[in-house]
């Protein structure tokens, strides 16, 4: 056991029972968070004042991302870098000497507000990244999709039944890998941007949709229940007369 | 008199040579393949697996194989199409596994920086639309060597039927087969202790890849690509939340980049496909006449020597003007050995034009799918590269040794 397994009843170093599965990722949670409020807050979300330049970081390994576009708040070109401790401007200049809990709250904080830029940057990649492959299979010829995982992925193995003459997997899924993996589609904490779902292969462009249609394909598309997801496609198929999968 | 066995050759054939031509034009021309058309489904375990033991899995990128195309292949293979290939096969190969159920996460990994408990790797052997071959290595996070497998599929038209080819790909039979043994094995070999064990090291090795000072005592390696837990970090250690906050963001990273391959792999379908079903015709044409004109050069040359020595030594004149006919008749079919020839080599024309035109689409799109990938890669390895640093100042003030000017500077 390293040092690092002796100071976990260090006070504001440890959320209390946190981390047991290295899932529960939102901010603000932190004991000792707050305390360093300040300090933190000086050197946060602005990130880049001080310490490593994103900006010149960013331009040279990530020239014009496609991710994160409009609103100007977070890019790929943005990450900040800024935050490391060495380069928080009014960290500990408070003057007094810093319990190293004190210390590890600080660094905690910058860890998690760097975390929250990452996660807007990415789920906004992905966001666009899974348009892209929407309009890919959309503008295809239909059909040709191979077959998704199924609701639920990984760790629903109904998802996979196999049955059908060829023994041909049910599953009503999408290409979508990332989505159907067992996985969260994302770190905990998720903001508010909707994920959308890809529509399974036998749901056409929608272009001819009405209203009510259009409505069901929405909520399909934005439901995180895989489930609940299929329900609604199923519902989109009856409406549309799109003949139900066997 | 006694006769050569050239000559008795002659006479024989000198006689029968009208009807032995007759019945191998009308018979020896074809080609019969027959493929079986049994479709060998993905299987899901039928024992419920706890989530702790659902061995995470990456199937790298595969090896193109363009170091190991046969020489007679190398004229119908074209190299872009197998490097889009080799992106393609994967994804379908990874979306198989999760169909299957049995796997934790599955990723087509970009590289080779995030360890998984399980890792695939592969190379594309052949693929020519009537068949598909590659190889297949299994590996995991302790460096254990599982297997190493050949897959080939040669595939029917069946496959190509629009209903068939709604619901699968031409060769899903061959990633079934592939996770079905990947299962089997699995199942054979590991018990949940090993599994445990090795989902520790694959997690270790993250950590050390992020934090090596905190986690450098719980793995010890050989040197050789391997691995071995020598112990394990407390589950409420700080330091392992956070590389498993960190790691759950990389996992947000490899999402992304599915979300890459899922694109490519849709705007390469359709023409991709429809490559695949006249590159399957046109294989199985050139094929076909490639066999027979070398049947035709084969009989027509034995046809001619013959025919030859019959006329040449026949004792009688029926003999002779046998041997006199058989001569002709093998020189034809020597030609049209030639004219079967000049076929398949239009065919061979047609199977490289298709490959250049598919060429033409596919090619951009592969440097795409790898700009946007390396570009990703890039932006979020310098965010790493940030984390290393926080954490390990995080190591060092929870250790006190981080000095206090470090917080006021």
């Amino acid at each position: 056991m390293p040092p690092s397994g002796q100071d976990g009843d260090q006070p504001g170093a440890e959320p209390p029972g946190g981390g047991a599965d290295g899932r529960d990722t939102s901010a603000g949670d932190l004991p000792g968070e707050d305390d360093a409020g300040a300090a933190g807050d000086s050197s946060g979300a602005a990130g880049g004042a001080d310490g490593v330049d994103p900006a010149s970081a960013g331009a040279g390994a990530a020239p014009g991302l496609p991710g994160a576009p409009g609103g100007g708040d977070y890019s790929l070109d943005t990450l900040p870098s800024g935050g490391v401790f060495q380069g928080s401007p009014g960290a500990g200049q408070a003057g007094g000497a810093m319990t190293a809990a004190e210390r590890a709250a600080i660094l905690d904080g910058q860890l998690r507000r760097t975390y929250e830029v990452y996660d807007e940057i990415l789920r906004r990649e992905q966001a666009d990244a899974r348009g892209a492959a929407n309009r890919a299979g959309n503008g295809g010829a239909g059909g040709n999709e191979p077959q998704g995982g199924g609701p639920g992925g990984a760790q629903q193995p109904g998802g996979a039944i196999p049955g059908g003459p060829g023994g041909l997997p049910n599953g009503q899924g999408s290409v979508d890998i990332a989505g159907a993996n067992g996985r969260p589609g994302g770190p905990p904490g998720g903001g508010d941007q909707q994920e959308t779902f890809p529509p399974p292969e036998d749901i056409p462009s929608g272009r001819d949709d009405d209203v009510v249609a259009r409505q069901l394909r929405e909520a399909a598309m934005t439901e995180p229940d895989p489930e609940l997801r299929e329900a609604l496609w199923d519902e989109y198929r009856n409406y549309t007369g799109i003949a139900v999968d066997q | 008199m006694k006769l050569t066995s050239l000559q008795l050759l002659g006479q024989f054939t000198g006689r029968y040579t009208l009807l032995c031509l007759a019945a191998l034009i009308a018979s020896g021309c074809a080609t019969h393949s027959v493929r079986t058309t049994t479709y060998e489904p993905v299987v899901t375990d039928t024992e419920a697996i706890p989530e702790e033991f659902l061995m995470d899995v990456g199937v790298a990128v595969f090896d193109p194989g363009l170091d190991e195309i046969d020489d007679d292949e190398e004229e119908t293979t074209n190299h872009q199409i197998r490097l889009a290939e080799s992106r393609y096969a994967p994804y379908l190969l990874a979306e198989t596994l999760i169909r299957s159920g049995n796997w934790g996460i599955v990723y087509v990994m970009p590289n080779e920086a995030s360890p998984m408990d399980i890792l695939i790797e592969g190379t594309v052997l052949q693929s020519t639309g009537e068949s598909m071959a590659m190889r297949v290595e299994v590996s995991d996070a302790t460096g254990r060597h599982w297997y190493t497998r050949e897959y080939r599929e040669a595939i029917s038209q069946f496959s190509y039927e629009p209903g068939q080819r709604a619901q699968n790909d031409p060769f899903q039979v061959l990633y079934n087969s592939i996770a079905n043994d990947l299962l089997a094995w699995r199942k054979a070999n590991m018990s949940n202790e090993r599994i445990a064990e090795i989902r520790a090291v694959s997690e270790m090795r993250f950590a050390q890849r992020f934090s090596p000072d905190a986690f450098a005592d719980f793995l010890n390696a050989d040197g050789e690509g391997g691995y071995e837990l020598a112990a394990l970090p407390a589950e409420s250690d700080p330091s392992l939340r956070r590389i498993r906050e960190i790691r759950e963001r990389d996992y947000m990273f490899l999402d992304t980049v599915q979300e890459y391959y899922s694109g490519f792999s849709r705007e390469m379908r359709e023409p991709y496909d429809s490559w695949r079903e006249q590159s399957y015709h046109e294989t199985l044409a050139l094929r076909e006449l490639e066999d027979n004109a070398r049947r035709r050069f084969i009989i027509g040359t034995a046809v001619v020597l013959g025919g030859l020595a019959a006329a040449a030594n026949g004792g009688d004149y029926v003999t002779q003007v046998g041997g006199a006919a058989s001569v002709g008749a093998g020189a034809y079919l020597i030609k049209s050995g030639f004219d079967k020839q000049a076929e398949a080599r239009i065919h061979m024309q047609a199977l490289e034009e298709m490959g250049t035109s598919l060429e033409g689409e596919v090619a951009p799109r592969v440097i795409s799918l790898e700009d946007q990938t390396i570009t990703l890669s890039g932006t979020v390895e310098e965010q790493y590269e940030q984390w290393r640093e926080i954490l390990a100042d995080l190591y060092a003030a929870e250790r006190g040794e981080l000095p206090s000017a470090a917080t006021s500077n």
